[in-house]
């Protein structure tokens, strides 16, 4: 192993790799801050392998993939856009807190949660390659079930306060989700006779509908930059607000340290891992800090350090399954595979043995992403904080456009423009009437997942899941979270009593 | 006699002028026609697949070989455009402009619907120009149970419930046969649903399904070397192609059966299973559009041929894993053709096989 983290540092700190993570940086930089993703780009980058050394193709897609992970919280923070499949939860505390004229505490706590996170999910790889295969071996289907099943879950925790209003609105996500081919036996479900829908319904439009556009048009209707308060201080003290963020989100060790092993823990989980990590990372710091219940969703900050920490560090969670069993986790570890195959390289056991250095260079180009993008992310948020004071008659044009402009790469059809149109209308009426949007997402993004999961449980185990150990485990992890989460918010309801000489409720 | 020999010499003089005259604008209709062709712009290879799948993988390694075969070699652009099973590739693929710089990868499951009576929107299995599958091989199928399930047929038939086999979906390749196996009551029970050959391996090697369909050379000592060293499958039945005897070896048995030595079927039954089974053969077909000139098609089709001979793509073939053989034209109109002496019940059956009987 030793000898092999040598090879590949020698291998990785040559002027190849370093030259085309200096090309990928820029690139990387601008794409994770596009609600499309980044995915267009890595498969340019595919059309390399082959030709070029596998060194190099694979060096570029991975430093990519986790250079634009770390600037995806900007839209989601400053103009509530969550991301096509991370930096969703974000939203919750995030948006509210920049609107409060905190988006620079936002931002230092979000880079500084997803270095800690990066670098903590890059070690957690490390340590986890020489047993991957097994620890693989210990989950299955059913795990992978209910812990899509917990992510999906979350709904609830995000519809607090319109509990019924978030259960429908995620039936609804579900209903939509259930369009297209069946993941199971390839029928198409209702589809209405549009071929369109063969494939489902895509998710960068829902997201751009439900969730940019309304903001864009609210900014303009209130006529008020993104910061309705503070906004002054929020321009006059950018640098400061940016290392309060940065101090608050160490001031949070224990949760960031917890939150980052979960995004690598569900990370790992084949599937499952990119989608439901960060919203089972924020799903239980919202239960076991002290007053989460009632502060997260309205700007609290420890909600951005639990998604963003979550959100970093299972990029080294799910190149596990993809390095060692050839199973990706998301559609950029999908290309990922198909550089390592079309270059000669094939996933699986060999990656541990014979291509040891190349694995192991997988953990320092995580690291390294981390470590040189997120301090340049922290300079420039100074500036980026700025975009919450611009007057929404110049913001909502450049946003409306480039949005829209995402949303259509989806598939490259005028689709994509109507259905944007379409969960504009929606997103707009649901932000009015005070329906909460989330769950629509989570329905969204989970619900072929746990479809999928469920179907091979039931079809595989049967009724004897609910005796195998693993998924006892889980649910018995889930029971002591709950238990947790009700000691802590009941001492927390008795101390705020006790200050304010009420009885608790 | 001389006036014979005078029109002789005349007649051929002026053969030989009209031979002149006529061959070199023909000659230059084709072959700088086709440079011009190639060099005009890239050609298009349109997958219906994602990015990072066999199809894709498959189409950039011809299209870094194929170009040097036709005039002009031509640059070579891979679009994905996925979804509907590959159908929305093959769509735009079929209605693209046919001038020869447009390919589409057939997938074999879109001829056997046509042959079956489903209809293929915008793909007419009698127009379109096929240009031949560069991976048209048969490969050695082997079906295995967990040995501590059972060893061989007689005793999965006498364990009194079916084993669990998991796969893709209906018709994929390597769940042919104990597909078969359970369309006709036997002791299977697929489980559809898994996203891969990854996933449906790792599923097995932690006990989630009692059978692997994917009990090769190609994939085990890849994936899980482990299985021969610690002999936990035990084969049941081969098809298509008979295994090595150092494979077998390496399971640890000396022989295996061919599929109807164990498993009792109708000639009907078995007429549409080994149909099925040389459709699969003959899968990443590559066509162009119904209307392609005469003499871009001809051209096409001696690249594939000499693409499949290529030392530069065997060796990129082989680095990702894939088998290379030709087949051609000719091979698919005679596949296709086959299908015409199915009775109505074997129709059903391979249309159970394709997945196509809801």
């Amino acid at each position: 192993m030793l000898e092999a983290a040598i090879d590949a540092a020698q291998r990785l700190f040559s002027p190849g790799p370093l030259l085309v993570m200096l090309i990928m940086l820029p690139i990387s930089l601008i794409s994770g801050m596009m609600p499309g993703g980044n995915l267009p780009v890595a498969v340019i980058v595919l059309g390399f392998a082959g030709y070029l050394d596998p060194w190099i193709t694979v060096t570029a897609v991975v430093f990519f993939l986790a250079a634009s992970d770390i600037t995806e919280p900007v839209p989601s923070i400053l103009m509530g856009i969550p991301g096509a499949r991370s930096a969703q939860a974000t939203i919750l505390d995030g948006y509210p807190m920049a609107q409060r004229g905190e988006a620079g505490i936002a931002l230092g706590a979000s880079y500084m949660c997803t270095l800690v996170g990066g670098v903590i999910g890059a070690i957690a790889l490390l340590v986890a390659l020489p047993i991957s295969r097994e620890l693989l071996r210990l989950f299955g289907s059913a795990e992978f079930f209910l812990l899509s099943l917990l992510g999906l879950l979350c709904v609830a925790i995000v519809s607090s306060g319109a509990f019924v209003k978030g259960m429908l609105t995620a039936g609804f996500g579900l209903a939509i989700a259930m369009i297209g081919f069946s993941p199971i036996t390839g029928v198409v479900r209702a589809d209405f006779g549009i071929e369109y829908l063969w494939d489902g319904v895509p998710l960068v439009p829902i997201v751009v509908g439900l969730f940019a556009l309304p903001e864009a048009i609210d900014l303009v209707v209130a006529n008020t930059p993104i910061a309705r308060e503070r906004l002054d201080v929020m321009l006059r003290e950018a640098n400061r607000d940016v290392y309060r963020g940065m101090r608050e989100a160490l001031n949070h060790k224990w949760l960031l340290v917890r939150s980052s092993l979960i995004g690598t823990f569900v990370g790992m989980m084949p599937g499952v891992g990119s989608s439901g990590a960060h919203w089972i990372a924020y799903a239980q710091a919202r239960h076991t800090e002290k007053g989460g219940v009632e502060s997260f969703g309205k700007g609290d900050i420890r909600g951005v350090i639990a998604a963003d920490s979550a959100n970093n560090s299972v990029d080294g969670g799910t190149l596990i399954p993809t390095v060692v069993f050839g199973i990706p986790g998301s559609g950029g570890m999908a290309i990922l595979l198909a550089i390592l195959v079309i270059s000669g390289v094939q996933p699986g056991p060999a990656m541990l043995t014979q291509h040891l250095d190349l694995t192991v260079s997988l953990v320092y180009i995580v690291a390294l992403a981390n470590i040189i993008v997120v301090p340049i992310m922290l300079f420039a948020a100074r500036f980026i904080t700025r975009i919450a004071a611009v007057p929404p008659n110049l913001l909502a044009p450049i946003v409306i456009g480039v949005v829209t402009l995402a949303a259509y790469q989806a598939t490259y059809s005028i689709e994509d423009l109507v259905l944007v149109l379409a969960f504009a209308v929606l997103g707009v009426f649901m932000k009015r009437y005070g329906w909460p949007r989330p769950p629509i997402l989570i329905a969204v993004v989970l619900a072929e997942i746990v479809e999928k999961y469920l179907w091979l449980s039931v079809n595989t185990y049967g009724l004897s899941m609910f005796l195998r150990p693993q998924f006892l485990g889980i649910i018995a992890v889930m029971l002591l979270v709950m238990i947790v989460s009700f000691r802590i918010q009941a001492g927390a309801k008795r101390a705020w009593a006790e200050s304010s000489g009420t009885t608790p409720a | 006699m001389e006036r014979k020999f005078y029109h002789a010499r005349l007649g051929l003089l002026c053969a030989f002028a009209l031979v002149f005259t006529i061959a070199p604008p023909a000659w230059a209709q084709t072959s700088p026609d086709l440079a011009k062709l190639f060099e005009s712009k890239p050609v298009t290879i349109i997958v219906g697949s994602a990015p990072g799948g066999g199809y894709d993988v498959f189409g950039r390694i011809v299209a870094r070989f194929v170009g040097k075969y036709l005039p002009g070699n031509p640059s070579f652009v891979v679009q994905n455009i996925p979804g509907g099973g590959q159908l929305r590739g093959l769509r735009a693929a079929m209605k693209s402009t046919p001038d020869g710089l447009t390919l589409g990868i057939l997938h074999p499951r879109f001829v056997q619907r046509e042959l079956a009576g489903i209809d293929v929107p915008d793909f007419d299995l009698k127009s379109v120009r096929v240009l031949g599958s560069p991976s048209a091989i048969t490969v050695s199928r082997i079906w295995c149970v967990r040995r501590s399930v059972a060893t061989n047929w007689d005793e999965l038939v006498k364990l009194g419930r079916p084993v669990t086999n998991g796969d893709t979906g209906p018709g994929a390749s390597f769940g042919l046969g104990p597909q078969f196996v359970s369309l006709i009551g036997g002791p299977v029970k697929m489980v559809y649903g898994y996203g891969g050959t990854s996933e449906i391996m790792a599923a097995f090697d932690r006990g989630e399904t009692d059978s692997i369909d994917r009990c090769t050379e190609e994939h085990v000592p890849r994936l899980f070397p482990k299985w021969i060293a610690s002999k936990i499958l035990a084969p049941i039945f081969w098809w298509e192609r008979e295994p090595s005897k150092d494979w077998l070896g390496k399971l640890g048995v000396t022989k295996v059966p061919y599929i109807f030595d164990v498993v009792k079927a109708e000639r009907e039954q078995r007429s549409a299973f080994e149909l099925a089974v040389r459709f699969n053969t003959f899968s990443r077909t590559f066509v162009t559009p119904p209307g392609v000139p005469d003499n871009v098609y001809s051209a096409w089709k001696k690249a594939f041929e000499a693409t499949t001979k290529d030392p530069g793509f065997l060796k990129a073939a082989a680095a990702a894993g894939l088998e290379v053989g030709l087949g051609t034209a000719d091979d698919f109109n005679e596949l296709v053709d086959s299908f015409g002496k199915l009775s109505p019940a074997g129709v059903k059956i391979l249309k159970d096989l394709v997945g196509q009987s809801a």
